[in-house]
């Protein structure tokens, strides 16, 4: 405990009334001291920053711990099972001169910034270097650095995406349809202006129809994926960045994808990456849940195996963008989706990603949607994937909305995607499964998005419109939306006007 | 002959026989008794007795200090500025004595001056009241003296102001008859003094601004006339408080249900039934609020401290929301206060920020729900429990209505008998009550706690509530409705969670008859007969 956060207590410690304990963001105390000299204050609170963690709600007066030992880091955990687990990284393949040129090959063509020649310098160094306080320092360091070098690639992928086929049929218009934006804005189903001040920028709210048609697209892909035998979990938002970081995204650095709360604030240890961040896809927590089974009961048996699991959560991306394209709902901070998790033995997974790349079909030809899925190029991958497969749904207003030519460039709009990461997050995390003999193996994960609710909208909208703007409901969807088959463009939901610049001044 | 009164002859109090003296017929409370009584737990009750009919004032008038009862607020106050009163607060100032003190002077222990205190007299003003009970440590008193002194500046500069506009004037005026260079010079330098001075008062005035005003936003909401003072007010119950103990936590039986895996105090997770439940009852609760009229709304779930201010919470605090990192925000500015707050959309903020700085022109009420998350790190504890977690799936309702009071009670009463015919479909024993202020947040003014029991921890957990808020909040951010008449005014609003799923979870988990052959039993209607029947067997059985 900091020596100035000691000389706040009066001692001995025993007397010290601490009612309530809490715990975590640099650690709070709300002391309750019931009355004041004068009989006037009802409660005295105060703060304490404390690094440390407090392991339960005690009376001090009463109980015969002595705090210091409250604040003994080792039995406080804030994410157990959650730590980042360095060692099973595969160095017998990154420290192998064999591998420096694949490797850098595979770095540089993902446009990575990982070093393999620093990782093997470090490994001679460490070679070379006595046991000691300099070769842990490089161990960590190396560990550092091996963490930062992505997936293996799938042989024979290229660089540019490859149409793999197309799902159902181009509908075809008798009229010019419109933009998502132009159908939303008359019956003010949706709102995105002036917000930034308020809920922040790109920040919307779906009203009435809109919000119905959110929950039923939830609750229909959650039956259908149930039917296909889906275990369905209930996940955590905030997690520590070392499970971020083990599913391969970024929390560090300028450019990162990742919501952090203030950790002048709240604190973890550093096993847990020092920072607490919001989940950017459920495939982070459900990759954590596993990890922390395989670590407290042990490798999952392979009976148990393959593992379908899907989430409903939701889902916050710090990203920007400037472009006009990715105006309105299309490129947006936060938003609902349903994610499936796969978990299977090394030879399985592309077999199970097939599968979550067909189920992603049917839900999309049972919304009525026109798809094409494409292979991946190795540019546009994640750190964490061997492969990837993209859906892109038509959405005919986004087409229509620029010149003739950029038709096609704008007319397709990634609605789900699914990649394979073998073993990365499985080695990260520290997920194990145990075979028939009962040796340890990594599970291979895979992941896919059964739907993304903005996109889903936008495509949605643009393909079922009609020339007087009434939106027809796909079929799928009715029963989730109590027989209700289209929205109207003339019922307006809520009807606000921005304040006039009369009532704007206050005193 | 002249009237002449009656001489007294002995011209002290209590200048009288002791016999009379020693009688405990008339004693009044003593010194150390009084002392006592100045104990907020004490003092409060002091202050909201009960009628008594045989009491002056029926007992509702009394000053804790002098220990005396009065017939009326009148009297009250004026006691108060008495010389009795003020002697007696005076009398109060010295520690009493003690046994500790008589041994230490008798040897045990080393001397200790007796300690002095400040006595002031009960508050009488309502808002003063109104932030004692809520247990604010804010000082009514200074805040006004506060407020006035940054009036006066106000004034001051104000005047300094008009003095400047006449000088600048009257220097016009002889400018114009081109006459008097050295009148004009001396004005002039009168005018650059005052200009000077009015900086110098403003500057000074920003100051006091700058430290005034956020404690001004500080002050809570004023209190309904429901809401009770001390304890909680039971409005209904429903079925019997589920009997026995228990001797595991939800947490433990979740788990061993494969249901439910908590992690440390920020993560758990729902399996299986656990999700079916977590699902099953949101989409009840937006089913059943769909069919009495609400729109459904999909919130973000982000803030800024702009609306977190202005719903009355201390946007700095971060036990009250989950703040963001800097650069996460918008604004990478290291000074803007203006910062993103996580707050999820099943909370009274997005709500608010929907119609800050906007005039809402539909007929009035408009009842909306929203149905997601809401995140809250202020129940945040190292032993994760479903009860106290920070991440919840919810559900929250916010009825706009008109300025007017009387349509708020009976709206408000209307929504509460909506909820707890929900609360009732489900089957699982609750209650309603009134919270008093100390449980409540700053801008409601009336909170309607709905409450489960916990058999592990043999306690009520609050699952949901309905506040009402007044004009509290709107006042702040600009929340304006349009009237038929197409007059403006201030909209009132009723708010609610409906219904926080972890924590009903928790309390169901715990009660071993919604468990059936190692399953937990849904919630639902359907299923809720089944397990009637059942019931019915096992009896039948049984006898």
């Amino acid at each position: 405990m900091p020596a100035s956060v000691r000389s706040w207590f009066p001692h001995p410690w025993r007397e010290w009334r601490i009612l309530d304990v809490w715990c975590f963001p640099s650690v709070i105390f709300k002391v309750f001291n019931a009355n004041d000299a004068n009989g006037q204050v009802t409660s005295k609170w105060r703060e304490y920053e404390l690094i440390v963690y407090v392991r339960s709600v005690f009376v001090a007066k009463s109980s015969s711990i002595a705090p210091d030992k409250i604040y003994d880091k080792s039995v406080l955990k804030p994410f157990p099972g959650f730590e980042r687990k360095l060692h099973e990284l595969d160095l017998n393949y990154l420290c192998n001169k064999n591998n420096i040129a694949e490797i850098e090959e595979n770095v540089k063509r993902r446009k990575l910034n990982g070093d393999i020649k620093l990782i093997h310098e470090l490994f001679a160094r460490i070679q070379s270097a006595e046991n000691g306080g300099e070769k842990d320092l490089l161990i960590e360091q190396l560990s550092e650095e091996a963490l930062k070098i992505p997936n293996k690639l799938k042989p024979g992928l290229g660089d540019e995406p490859e149409l793999m086929r197309y799902v159902g049929e181009k509908k075809t218009f008798s009229f010019s349809p419109k933009t998502f934006e132009n159908l939303t804005k008359i019956n003010g189903i949706l709102r995105t202006e002036k917000l930034g001040h308020l809920t922040g920028r790109r920040s919307y709210f779906l009203c009435g129809a809109l919000s119905q048609l959110e929950e039923a697209i939830v609750n229909f892909t959650v039956n259908h994926l149930y039917e296909r035998g889906f275990q369905l979990v209930s996940v955590p938002d905030i997690l520590p960045a070392s499970v971020i970081e083990g599913c391969g995204m970024t929390t560090r650095g300028e450019r990162n994808q990742v919501y952090r709360l203030d950790n002048q604030l709240y604190k973890t240890g550093t096993e847990w990456g020092d920072e607490i961040c919001l989940s950017g896809t459920s495939e982070m927590a459900l990759a954590a849940l596993l990890a922390h089974e395989s670590c407290s009961n042990g490798p999952i048996p392979s009976g148990e195996l393959p593992l379908r699991i899907c989430a409903v959560s939701r889902c916050y991306r710090a990203e920007v963008s400037s472009v006009a394209t990715e105006r309105g709902l299309y490129r947006v901070h936060e938003f609902t989706k349903v994610e499936m998790f796969g978990a299977c033995p090394p030879d399985e997974s592309a077999q199970l990603a097939n599968e979550l790349v067909s189920i992603e079909e049917e839900i999309l030809t049972a919304l009525g949607l026109h798809a094409r899925v494409l292979q991946m190029g190795a540019a546009d991958l994640g750190p964490q994937a061997y492969y990837k497969v993209d859906i892109e749904a038509w959405m005919p207003g986004r087409a229509t909305s620029g010149s003739k030519e950029k038709e096609e460039e704008f007319g397709w709009g990634e609605v789900s995607s699914c990649s394979d990461c073998t073993d990365f997050q499985s080695r990260r995390l520290g997920i194990h499964y145990a075979d028939r003999n009962g040796n340890r193996h990594l599970l291979h994960t895979v992941n896919g998005t059964a739907a993304a609710i903005p996109r889903l909208l936008i495509a949605i909208l643009e393909t079922h419109q009609r020339e007087d703007k009434t939106i027809e409901i796909p079929n799928a969807l009715r029963p989730f939306m109590n027989g209700c088959d289209t929205i109207s463009p003339s019922q307006k939901v809520i009807d606000i006007k921005p304040l006039p610049v009369s009532l704007r001044s206050r005193s | 002959m002249l009237y002449m009164p009656y001489k007294r002859k002995k011209y002290h109090h209590g200048d009288t026989h002791l016999k009379k003296q020693w009688r405990t017929k008339r004693r009044k409370r003593d010194l150390d008794e009084i002392n006592e009584d100045m104990k907020v737990e004490n003092a409060q009750k002091l202050l909201n007795q009960e009628v008594d009919l045989d009491k002056p004032g029926f007992a509702q008038f009394y000053c804790i200090h002098c220990a005396r009862y009065f017939i009326d607020d009148h009297a009250l106050k004026d006691h108060f500025k008495t010389k009795v009163h003020k002697r007696r607060l005076k009398a109060l100032e010295l520690e009493p004595y003690t046994i500790e003190e008589s041994e230490r002077a008798a040897g045990k222990g080393s001397f200790e001056p007796a300690k002095k205190r400040k006595i002031e007299t009960q508050p009488i003003d309502e808002l003063e009241k109104n932030v004692a009970l809520r247990g604010i440590p804010l000082n009514v008193k200074s805040l006004k003296r506060m407020w006035d002194f940054q009036e006066g500046v106000r004034a001051n500069r104000n005047q300094l102001e008009d003095k400047r506009f006449e000088l600048a004037k009257a220097i016009k005026d002889l400018m114009s008859r081109g006459t008097d260079d050295v009148e004009v010079e001396k004005l002039k330098i009168l005018a650059q003094k005052v200009k000077r001075e009015i900086k110098v008062v403003t500057s000074s005035l920003w100051d006091l601004e700058n430290k005034v005003m956020p404690k001004l936003l500080s002050l809570p909401n004023v209190l309904h006339t429901r809401t009770p003072l001390k304890t909680e007010k039971i409005l209904h119950t429903y079925l019997d408080i589920p009997q026995g103990k228990q001797a595991l936590s939800h947490v433990d039986i979740g788990n061993s249900l494969g249901i439910l895996k908590v992690i440390g105090p920020l993560c758990y997770f729902l399996k299986n039934e656990g999700v079916k439940f977590e699902l099953g009852l949101v989409q009840y609760l937006a089913n059943y609020l769909r069919s009495k009229g609400f729109v459904q709304f999909s919130n973000p779930d982000f803030v800024k401290s702009l609306v977190v201010e202005g719903c009355g919470f201390d946007h700095e605090d971060p036990m009250m929301s989950f703040i963001l990192k800097r650069d996460n925000s918008d604004d990478v500015d290291e000074n803007n206060p203006n910062r993103l707050h996580l707050t999820g959309g099943a909370s009274i903020t997005p709500f608010c920020s929907y119609f800050a700085k906007h005039v809402l022109k539909d007929p009035l009420p408009v009842k909306l729900f929203a149905s997601g998350r809401s995140y809250s790190p202020s129940a945040l504890q190292i032993n994760g429990s479903l009860v106290k977690s920070c991440q919840a799936s919810a559900v929250q309702l916010f009825v706009a209505l008109s300025n007017c009071p009387n349509v708020e009670d009976t709206m408000f009463d209307d929504l509460l008998a909506d909820l707890i015919n929900a609360y009732e479909n489900l089957g699982y024993h609750f209650k309603v009550s009134y919270v008093p202020p100390s449980k409540m947040s700053s801008w409601e003014c009336l909170r309607a706690s709905f409450q489960m029991y916990s058999l592990f921890s043999q306690s009520y957990v609050e699952v949901g509530n309905l506040s009402m808020c007044s004009d509290f909040v709107s006042k702040r951010l600009l929340m304006y409705y349009q009237n038929p008449d197409k007059r403006v005014d201030f909209m009132r609003f009723v708010t609610g969670t409906v219904l926080s799923v972890p924590k009903v979870l928790a309390c169901v988990l715990e009660d071993p008859i919604n468990l059936h052959d190692g399953k937990l039993m849904l919630p639902l209607p359907a299923e809720r007969k089944k397990r009637e029947s059942v019931d019915l067997k096992r009896k039948r059985t049984k006898r």
